[in-house]
């Protein structure tokens, strides 16, 4: 399919990608990533070739910048190499995010232990570089030193401590080794940094249920349905979580009881409601689960 | 223990689909010397979670009307050199394990030893506790599959291939049989 290339709207996009704001008209299906690198080099190399001149310096280098980090997300490294050669004959050596991107294509070649000397020259400056640091965080991870990613991270977040990409790094990191009580610090840090964000809910609510705190957990799933009415994960979560609750009546006050009796009734019908439009043969499926402990 | 070429081009799909993420899913069969298909769970950790517990329910109870048993667990790292079967995946398994009665198998799926000649798959099954490399392994008949594989990479079909967090997000989605992919996979 062919569609007539619009300068302006290929710069906005690109735009957008940059500064991570995507517009209606690019908003992702579900379960499908937003960030298309094949639309970022098919729009980007198309600015570059044939309107270099209508566009600012600044904005041309960006969108090298975009198009080298592309092509290494699809894998073309003599491409990105490319883009490299162009940005160092107009940036000095010694520019950090010129070092960024040598260190991203040293990355892409696997060469993982370069990459960390490179990046421990910019930060053994004076200057503190984030991208660098996380760079250099990554190649750890990358090179499957988890230890070590773990120690750098903490030491990291204790200066960024608003970095919400890291702290949700540090949180599946400390979740892959097995320390679900440390990952589960990393959520509450995001919570008090993004307390509407309901996905760091859900993951917060799963995890202290997979460490038997029950009561934070159903807290949690209703603190998502507060914010996403018709989120079927936290609705799911509550059922099985008043499920638990209600089997064990011994330590529960009788208004506790009461509540979680009703949560779970109103889990039930809400489930039913959501499920009310789906294909016969999963509402099948869904009402027999929902039948199981009733 | 033998897998069907629609049960590994699934799993295969679902690696790709989410190359970047860890996947993990259910191995699903008629008896215990055939995977005849796999559920594909989830591209985020797996965890010991409600969630992950409705979803193995529902399998449970799709199996049980279809005449057919949870036998194992697939799943892949998000980092290609990391071979190491996590606790959570361990604790999974070993749940599945006790759920059928013994013979549970799990698949780890290796991309560096994903080559011609290779499954990319490493097979292992319980002893004494402990998840050990199968000494016989996993049959597959390859050259049935290897020239189709790459048509439907290019052709992008993966794209069809949803698993439960998708139909989380969707519930429209058909996560269990993802029939949409028969159409792809014939």
């Amino acid at each position: 399919m062919v569609k007539d290339f619009n300068l302006t709207d290929a710069r906005l996009i690109l735009a957008h990608y940059r500064n991570e704001t995507l517009p209606g008209l690019i908003a992702a299906k579900p379960c499908e990533s937003a960030y298309d690198p094949n639309e970022v080099l098919e729009l980007g190399a198309k600015i570059v070739k044939s309107y270099k001149n209508s566009i600012t310096a600044v904005e041309l280098y960006s969108i090298f910048d975009q198009l080298l980090v592309a092509s290494v997300h699809t894998g073309d490294i003599p491409r990105a190499k490319l883009y490299l050669t162009s940005l160092e004959n107009a940036f000095p050596k010694s520019s950090a995010r010129l070092i960024k991107l040598q260190g991203l294509i040293l990355e892409a070649n696997g060469k993982f232990d370069e990459a960390i000397q490179l990046y421990e020259t910019v930060l053994r400056s004076d200057l503190e570089f984030m991208d660098i640091s996380k760079r250099r965080i990554m190649c750890f991870i990358a090179k499957n030193d988890h230890k070590l990613a773990i120690d750098t991270l903490v030491f990291y977040l204790d200066i960024y401590m608003q970095d919400t990409d890291a702290w949700v790094t540090l949180a599946n990191l400390y979740t892959l080794k097995g320390f679900y009580h440390q990952a589960a610090y990393c959520w509450e840090e995001l919570l008090i940094l993004r307390p509407r964000q309901h996905l760091y809910m859900l993951k917060y609510a799963d995890l202290m249920a997979g460490i038997e705190k029950l009561d934070v957990a159903l807290k949690f799933y209703c603190g998502v349905i507060e914010l996403v009415k018709d989120s079927v994960h936290a609705w799911y979560g509550i059922r099985t979580i008043t499920d638990c609750l209600l089997e064990d009546k011994s330590k529960a006050t009788s208004t506790q009881q009461d509540t979680w009796k009703s949560l779970n009734t109103l889990a039930n019908k809400q489930i039913l409601l959501l499920y009310n439009t789906a294909p016969p043969v999963i509402k099948s499926t869904v009402t027999s689960w929902l039948d199981l402990h009733l | 223990m033998k897998i069907t070429k629609k049960a590994y081009i699934k799993m295969i799909f679902h690696g790709i689909k989410y190359s970047t993420h860890p996947i993990s899913g259910i191995l699903i069969g008629k008896n215990k010397q055939i995977i005849t298909d796999v559920i594909p769970l989830t591209h985020s950790l797996l965890l010991p979670s409600p969630i992950t517990h409705v979803a193995l329910t529902q399998i449970d109870l799709y199996c049980k009307e279809n005449g057919l048993l949870m036998l194992g667990l697939y799943f892949g790292n998000e980092n290609n050199l990391d071979l190491e079967i996590h606790a959570a995946i361990d604790l999974i398994a070993g749940q599945l394990n006790k759920h059928l009665d013994g013979g549970a198998v799990l698949l780890k799926l290796d991309p560096t030893s994903f080559k011609s000649d290779s499954s990319g798959l490493l097979m292992y099954s319980l002893s004494n506790s402990v998840w050990l490399e199968s000494s016989k392994p996993l049959e597959i008949d390859w050259t049935d599959i290897k020239p189709e594989l790459k048509k439907w990479i290019e052709n992008q079909s993966y794209k069809y291939l949803y698993d439960f967090d998708c139909h989380l997000a969707d519930i429209q989605l058909d996560w269990i049989r993802n029939e949409l992919l028969d159409d792809y996979i014939k």
